[in-house]
């Protein structure tokens, strides 16, 4: 007999039968579980069990007085029966239909298998009032499945990672969560070679390998992905950290108060930056709304950019 | 690598879910649904034709067969509901609900949170051993500056066919306005949740100032929201009327207005110039010379 249906006759059996059955009794009922070596055939049912309960498939072994063996537990394995009202249904299938189209979204097999469970379509997202798309780069896409393979199982996984500067190198990252911001996908966990937290983005990493076996760690008491991924990029480890003090005209402060807090009564912003870059960024998307008042050094990166801007603008014009 | 995970998990998916449908389940849809090849799906059904105990008589075997295109199941035996969601399952499903759970309309956030929370209930027991917060640990979510007084104002508006009141920053002309607006629905594009009006206009949530109640709408605004969706997803040239040049490549744009232009190219800190026409280029310029003058004292 095949494995594949053995499996399938056990778990038949099993949640047949009103009574716990022993092993002796699964020797009878199955071909495959007799023969002389009793060890060798309980080793051979302990891996049968070990594949069910891999798949969420409980089975457990009951020893009261009056009887003994093994019972499927239907309740701890099968979905319970599920009432969803059309809201939901239509809240889950807009949320999925969005997903799928997602470049790099990780398990679409499941996600599909997932909704099927439910009774839910992606295709019945027919809310009226709302409609859900995101936006994900194909560089790094093809890796986003084999890391969230590494978080689900809490593996490691190694890859060489390039630099913004173009330098490349090896790393040995606990992989703790994944995210898509701003269109691309990113790693993050405990990164061996810098000994601290990193986050990696998926697009620089060549050939990342998940290590066999596991699980390799365990995750920090209170990690959330999503805690990490709102820290605003003003606050990421680029230099020590400087302060900086930025005027914008008080009719559009609303635009950068979530991320640079509350404005003093002269319209002056302070901001604590570790990514002096971004704050350029963000000083000179406002244009004529915002000067960058200190430190010095950042009023000269903001100066450069602009003669940068003026100089591409010198050529000969079409 | 062994598809033995694969066909037990499709197979008690498999039997609960067509013995459901009386007239069986089309091969197409199992296709569909269980990723799989018409021919791999005929395979695995020829595979547990004989399911069943084996010392048992016939009526105890699991009857699923294929007949004219569809997938029957006759008799499930006990198979009649498919098994909790493993790891990946409950990953995907969380990770697809996650961008509606943050910074979401107040109500839809709710409902996503409940939803998210109802399906974390649902986990295998290994699923559940592997981290109860497993599922949260693969995220989309939304990024810019969200607004969640604004968005309950909208939300609120929409429920009851009420117009907007807002001041509004358009981007593409650097200006701050009041205006009325007739809203339709609301969509996320990449992240950012976006109002769109009755006359196709899209708002920008983050670029409210302010949002309040207005008269009710004598009707709702008949918008198709899917298509808005598409044209905010897709990367919008306008009229083309501006020529940019980045790096060596040439290309036209006119979207967002001439500020919004200018933005973009300030934004690319000399990597990019406007050629043309002559008046968007000297603007720039200009706009340039005033932004250094500011900085250019120090030195």
């Amino acid at each position: 007999m095949k494995r594949l249906e053995r499996l399938l006759d056990l778990v038949h059996v099993l949640q047949s039968s009103r009574e716990p059955v022993t092993l002796s009794a699964l020797k009878e009922a199955f071909a495959d579980y007799s023969g002389a070596n009793d060890e060798s055939i309980r080793r051979k049912f302990e891996r049968d069990k070990a594949e069910l309960a891999n798949l969420g498939i409980v089975l457990r072994y009951i020893d009261d007085e009056d009887r003994t063996g093994y019972v499927l537990d239907t309740e701890a394995t099968y979905l319970p029966e599920i009432e969803m009202g059309e809201e939901d249904r239509a809240l889950l299938a807009t949320a999925a239909q969005a997903a799928l189209a997602t470049p790099g979204f990780p398990h679409r097999r499941a996600l599909r298998l997932a909704l099927a469970k439910l009774g839910t379509d992606p295709a019945d997202d027919e809310r009226a009032l709302l409609r859900v798309g995101h936006r994900a780069e194909k560089a790094g896409a093809e890796h986003v499945e084999a890391l969230s393979e590494a978080v689900a199982e809490r593996r490691k996984v190694r890859f060489h990672y390039r630099r913004a500067d173009g330098e490349t190198a090896k790393r040995e990252v606990d992989a703790y969560g994944i995210f898509l911001r701003e269109g691309a996908w990113y790693l993050i966990g405990h990164d061996h070679g810098r000994g601290a937290m990193r986050v990696f983005r998926a697009s620089r990493m060549e050939a990342p390998e998940v290590m066999d076996g596991g699980p390799h760690f365990e995750v920090p008491e209170g990690f959330s992905v999503a805690e990490y991924r709102a820290v605003s990029p003003l606050r990421w480890n680029v230099h020590e950290p400087v302060t900086a003090t930025v005027w914008v005209d008080p009719e559009v402060t609303f635009l950068v108060e979530r991320d640079w807090g509350e404005p003093n009564d002269q319209s002056v912003f302070t901001v604590e930056t570790s990514n002096v870059d971004f704050l350029v960024d963000q000083v000179l998307s406002l244009g004529r709304r915002a000067e960058l008042r200190s430190p010095p050094q950042a009023r000269a990166r903001i100066a450069d950019a602009l003669r940068a801007i003026l100089v591409a603008h010198e050529g000969s014009a079409s | 690598m062994s598809r033995l995970p694969e066909d037990l998990t499709r197979f008690l998916f498999l039997v609960p879910y067509v013995a459901q449908h009386r007239h069986g389940v089309t091969v197409r849809e199992l296709e569909d649904i269980l990723s799989i090849s018409r021919k791999d799906l005929a395979t695995l059904l020829d595979r547990v034709a004989m399911v069943g105990a084996p010392d048992g008589g016939p009526d105890e075997l699991v009857e699923i067969f294929l007949e004219g295109g569809r997938v029957h199941v006759a008799l499930p035996q006990r198979f009649t509901r498919p098994p909790r969601f493993d790891v990946r399952e409950m990953m995907a499903l969380l990770a697809a609900l996650a961008p509606l759970r943050a910074n979401a309309p107040p109500t839809i956030g709710e409902r996503a949170n409940e939803l998210s929370e109802r399906i974390a209930g649902l986990a295998s027991e290994r699923a559940a051993a592997i981290g109860k917060d497993v599922g949260d640990r693969v995220q989309i979510l939304a990024d810019g500056a969200e607004r969640p007084g604004v968005l309950h104002t909208l939300e609120t508006a929409l429920r009851e066919q009420r117009a907007v009141e807002a001041e509004y920053w358009t981007a593409g002309r650097d200006e701050l306005s009041t205006r009325r607006i007739e809203p339709a629905g609301i969509v996320q594009v990449r992240g950012a949740w976006y109002l769109i009006g009755g006359d196709e206009k899209t708002f920008k949530v983050e670029r409210f100032r302010s949002a309040a109640l207005g008269e009710p709408m004598d009707e709702a605004p008949d918008i198709d929201l899917e298509e808005a969706r598409r044209r905010l997803e897709e990367l919008d040239l306008g009229d083309g009327a501006v020529q940019v040049k980045v790096g060596e490549r040439t290309f036209r744009w006119g979207s967002g207005g001439p500020a919004g232009t200018r933005r973009w190219v300030r934004a690319q800190r000399g990597r990019a110039a406007i050629q043309s026409p002559p008046e968007a280029r000297a603007a720039m310029v200009e706009e340039v010379k005033a932004l250094l003058a500011r900085y250019e004292g120090d030195e």
